[in-house]
């Protein structure tokens, strides 16, 4: 394993014979337990400061022994002798000189070098970042590893949701040995008044433990009391970091501050870590107290419930208890939890998502390709170049320089390049972060807080050093001085070494550029088939935001949103108004169970379908038409027969045979018997990769509700509109909070964020893999070229035509990629199986993707070698046989 | 021929410190390390690689030679390292040079009070 002690141990080779024969055990000791101090001190980024430093200076004091025995000076000089001092140092900035001089010669293979590394270092830094980020949330929770997140499902009604009701959650804890601790919370949205603007924020309510179970401790203030989850006595708040900063001037005082809560004081007792944001609970909190609005309610199952582990237990013998106690609860309480069962993940998968470590494997192999390509170009190319400078470094081996001046000649450059590609790296890592911000576009609240993970730059850093310096030593230490000009001549020893591993590289480079691309083909047509699913309505010039109702009683709720929809359609450039109490693709609707006259309420007919509240201009709004019957219309109001207007899926499911119009449905216990009016098209709601459920419509008139979303159908960019409609709003209630204004193309993008963003990752890299690869290609048959002009001249003279020649040259090449295109084929295929339960639209062997991408590389990696055959053809043979 | 103590400095701040901490008594790596952060408050931490080559020389030099573990470690495989007469002397005589010096710094400046 490579620890650093090991790699101390084996840089040992760098010093002197005598000083490591004598002192080497000591230094390694001494190194290691320098090291455990640090780190247990410091913790990792001290540790390896403290490494790195001591790696360093160990080369450095075997570098500098072994300079001081080169010259014709006393064997050891002492470091205080003036002038060895001026020696030395003169000798580095003579070193510095040079070998800034002689990287100016060749700005081409400067200017590749770095920025091949530079991208690969500023990639691989930025997603091994990210991937660290997602996979390690920077929770303020204690041991996270041993909690749960304990969820409800129903196979009977194909029905499961990540939450628990209270009572069961109580119970849960309470009979499961396994656990020790559990909380939930409950998730509101609340108006906030008192400061600039009427605010809303998102809040939860807490149960009494869930705080405790979690680990979480305040920043300010203190947590709720046990007796402040009593009725009456919850007049108390805890507020989030990010909130308190956004509310209150920095530095105010927040603790015992009043606020006004839904038009109730509150009191502020504390204030918690901001990286709770994360979980995306919102910004304030609290008590969830006993007896509002009946929450022992079995059949509520709302609470997002965390529990913590009991020392020592193991998340199965937690499931194991749930299940005993999911059935001793539907035999207790049948009417509420018949057929419910209990079931726990840990809080990590609840988090992150089951698909997550397939995702972020596939991120982590593919950046490691393009680190593996990008080093493996700089490789070749600085192998190249050592070919190149044979004539140089031999000569100046001829004239007496040592093998250490040479070896430092080499090194000296290449840290230089290292250097510049590390710091080019750092502003790719910027960019690459910027752009994920852009695109997650503040949904994606987790790319706000990416940071750069120090260790792996430093991983990273080491390695792009490393690189052009092990591939440029290499060839100039392999041969003794004298014979370097010879056996690095293609025709020597050495440079057909060279030459083969350079062809393997380019083989490799390839291979894992056509895998690349082939997932990022696939992943690209999935997404451009989510996209394109089907919405049931035009998203064009469509704008949307919410409204919430706060200070009016919800009986006079519908009245007040045709005020406001009025005003909005009276403003210019608008076409159509029309509300729902949920929008397309941003949430699911709320469902409910279903009743229908005349059938039995047996299980099998008690289905569940979706609820939408709908104003009637919904229907022109979107571009519904009725496909039976009619849609909703202002002759339903309050006092009018009661109606519904039922969507397609849910008339083929409920009504196969016969005629829905005229029948009577009712949904849930308490609602009126509604008479079906009308069928209208499905919608798709979220996850556009369902069909669409069934969904009933029922008029805002006859359904009152507090809280609607508005979508209105503009003339020209939605856009433009934003601040006329809350212009327009305000006119009415100036009080009034407007949320989440958003156009509908906004919306299905932040929809797809997370996989826009991986998309665009996986197309970046593989695009920089295409370019490297063929131009690894393109130098390789170039380089070729050079060395056998000689060839070529004679082939060309004894009668070979353009052709013959062109052929040739290009048969090199076409081996190459033809190899690489191989083996990269048969990885994709592999790859391929893995993700093949995330692609949507597409099979896991898609022909588009498998054909065309080899076909692609193919294509131009025989373009790139053609390029050069067609110099070779041009050669006078004359002039070649001639010049040698 | 032994060397003359006025031929081995000036020292270099490294070999100061370290025939410093050994004047109070034989030390082994990890120890000099540090006393030597703890003298200098943390102004010199010496590293391995430097610290070995530093005590290469000097033994060369015979200021430092290898001693025996004192008793209260004497089963430990650590090395311990001690100064010599020929250490002491030199480190004297640096320390002579070094008060010398500082003499001439406070000489002229007060016959130079502007100067302050």
């Amino acid at each position: 394993m490579l620890t650093p002690t090991s790699v101390y141990r084996a840089l040992l080779a760098v010093l002197p014979p005598t000083l490591r024969s004598r002192h080497g055990d000591e230094m390694v000791a001494l190194y290691a337990e320098l090291y455990d101090e640090v780190r247990a001190e410091g913790g990792r980024l001290a540790g390896w400061r403290f490494a790195a430093g001591a790696l360093l200076r160990l080369l450095f004091v075997g570098a500098g022994s072994r300079l001081g025995a080169l010259g014709p000076d006393s064997p050891t000089p002492r470091p205080t002798d003036p002038r060895f001092r001026e020696r030395a140092m003169l000798g580095i900035l003579r070193d510095l000189r040079f070998a800034l001089r002689t990287l100016v010669r060749s700005p081409g293979y400067v200017a590749i070098v770095v920025v091949t590394l530079a991208l690969a270092i500023g990639v691989n830094a930025s997603i091994y970042s990210i991937v660290g980020t997602l996979l390690d949330p920077p929770l303020p929770y204690r041991a996270m590893e041993e909690l749960v997140s304990p969820l409800s499902r129903n196979t009977e009604l194909n029905r499961s949701t990540p939450a628990v009701s209270r009572a069961d959650l109580e119970d849960l804890v309470a009979a499961s040995a396994a656990l020790e601790s559990g909380g939930g919370r409950h998730g509101e949205t609340v108006a906030l008044t008192g400061g600039d603007e009427p605010v809303r924020l998102a809040a939860s309510r807490v149960t009494v433990d869930y705080f405790r179970t979690l680990g979480v401790e305040p920043v300010a203030g203190r947590l709720f009391l046990p007796e402040e989850h009593l009725e009456g006595a919850d007049r108390v708040v805890l507020l989030g970091e990010g909130a308190r900063d956004r509310l209150f001037a920095t530095g105010a005082p927040v603790l015992g501050v009043s606020v006004s809560i839904d038009g109730i004081e509150h009191t502020i007792v504390g204030v918690l870590p901001r990286a709770l944001e994360i979980t995306g609970a919102g910004d304030l909190y609290r008590p969830l107290a006993g007896g509002s609005g009946a929450p022992n309610d079995r059949d509520r199952r709302d609470l997002h419930a965390v529990a913590r582990l009991a020392p020592g237990a193991t998340i199965e013998q937690a499931r194991t208890d749930l299940r005993r106690i999911s059935q001793a609860l539907q035999q207790e309480h049948p009417e509420t939890n018949r057929g419910w069962e209990l079931d726990a993940r840990s809080l990590h998968e609840a988090m992150v998502g089951p698909n997550s470590r397939v995702v972020f494997s596939l991120m982590t192999l593919a950046v490691a390709f393009v680190l593996l390509i990008a080093c493996a170009n700089v490789a070749g190319l600085t192998l190249a170049r050592a070919g190149q400078r044979a004539r140089e470094l031999s000569l100046r081996a001829a004239l007496g320089a040592g093998r250490g001046s040479l070896v430092r000649t080499l090194l000296v450059e290449s840290l230089l390049l290292g250097l510049a590609a590390g710091l080019l790296g750092l502003v790719v890592t910027r960019w690459i972060f910027a752009g994920l911000r852009f695109v997650g576009g503040g949904q994606v609240t987790l790319f706000d807080r990416l940071r750069l993970d120090p260790d792996v730059l430093l991983f990273t850093l080491l390695l792009a050093l490393a690189t052009p310096l092990v591939f440029g030593l290499w060839p100039a230490l392999r041969v003794c001085r004298r014979d370097l000009h010879l056996a690095l001549r293609s025709g020597g020893p050495a440079g057909a070494d060279i030459q083969r591993v350079r062809r393997v590289m380019v083989v490799g480079q390839v291979a894992m550029a056509v895998t690349l691309l082939i997932v990022a083909g696939l992943a690209t047509r999935s997404v451009a088939a989510l996209l394109s699913v089907e919405l049931g309505f035009d998203p064009d010039r469509l704008m949307s935001f919410r409204l919430t109702l706060d200070s009016v009683p919800t009986a006079e709720a519908p009245d007040r949103f045709e005020a406001f929809g009025a005003e909005i359609a009276r403003l210019p450039g608008v076409r159509a108004v029309g509300l729902a109490n949920v929008r397309p693709v941003v949430r699911a609707a709320p469902t409910q169970s279903l009743s229908i006259d005349g059938r039995p309420d047996g299980d099998a007919d008690r289905g569940s379908v979706e609820r939408v509240v709908a104003d009637p201009g919904l229907f022109a709004t979107l571009g519904l038409p009725a496909l039976r019957g009619r849609v909703i219309e202002q002759r339903d109001g309050a006092d009018d027969l009661p109606v519904a207007v039922i969507g397609r899926a849910a008339a083929d499911r409920y009504w196969p045979e016969g005629d829905p119009i005229g029948e009577r449905i009712r949904l849930g216990e308490r609602d009126a018997w509604r008479t079906v009016v009308g069928v209208v098209a499905d919608v798709r709601n979220a996850d556009a990769d369902r069909p669409p459920e069934p969904r009933v419509y029922v008029p805002l008139a006859q359904a009152p509700t507090s809280a609607m979303a508005f979508l209105v159908r503009t003339e020209g960019a939605p856009a433009d509109l934003a601040d006329a409609m809350r212009a327009a709003i305000w006119r009415l209630d100036p009080r009034q909070p407007v949320d989440d204004m958003r156009t509908m193309a906004r919306i299905r993008i932040d929809d797809l964020a997370g996989d826009l963003a991986i998309i665009g990752l996986l197309a970046c890299f593989a695009l920089v893999a295409f370019v490297l690869s063929v131009a690894g290609v393109y130098s390789i048959v170039s380089y070729s070229v050079t060395q056998r002009t000689r060839e070529i001249g004679i082939r060309m003279a004894v009668g070979a035509r353009a052709g013959d020649v062109r052929r040739l040259v290009t048969r090199q090449g076409v081996r190459m990629v033809a190899g690489g295109a191989a083996i990269g084929l048969a990885a994709g295929l592999l790859l391929s199986r893995l993700i093949s339960g995330m692609l949507y639209g597409i099979s896991s062997l898609d022909p588009v993707t498998f054909v065309g991408v080899p076909m692609a590389l193919l294509a131009v990696g025989l373009l790139a070698a053609a390029v050069p055959a067609r110099r070779a053809t041009r050669l006078d043979p004359a002039l070649t046989l001639r010049a040698e | 021929m032994p060397t003359e103590p006025h031929d081995l400095i000036p020292l270099h701040q490294r070999d100061f410190h370290i025939l410093l901490a050994l004047l109070e008594a034989p030390l082994h790596g990890y120890g000099l390390v540090k006393a030597i952060e703890s003298r200098t408050e943390g102004g010199l931490r010496l590293d391995p690689a430097n610290l070995y080559r530093a005590l290469q020389r000097l033994g060369d030099d015979a200021l430092v030679q290898e001693a025996p573990a004192p008793d209260e470690d004497v089963d430990s495989r650590r090395r311990y390292y001690a100064i010599t007469g020929l250490g002491r002397e030199v480190l004297r005589a640096e320390a002579e040079r070094m008060r010398s010096l500082a003499a001439a710094v406070d000489a002229t400046a007060a016959a130079r009070p502007g100067l302050d």
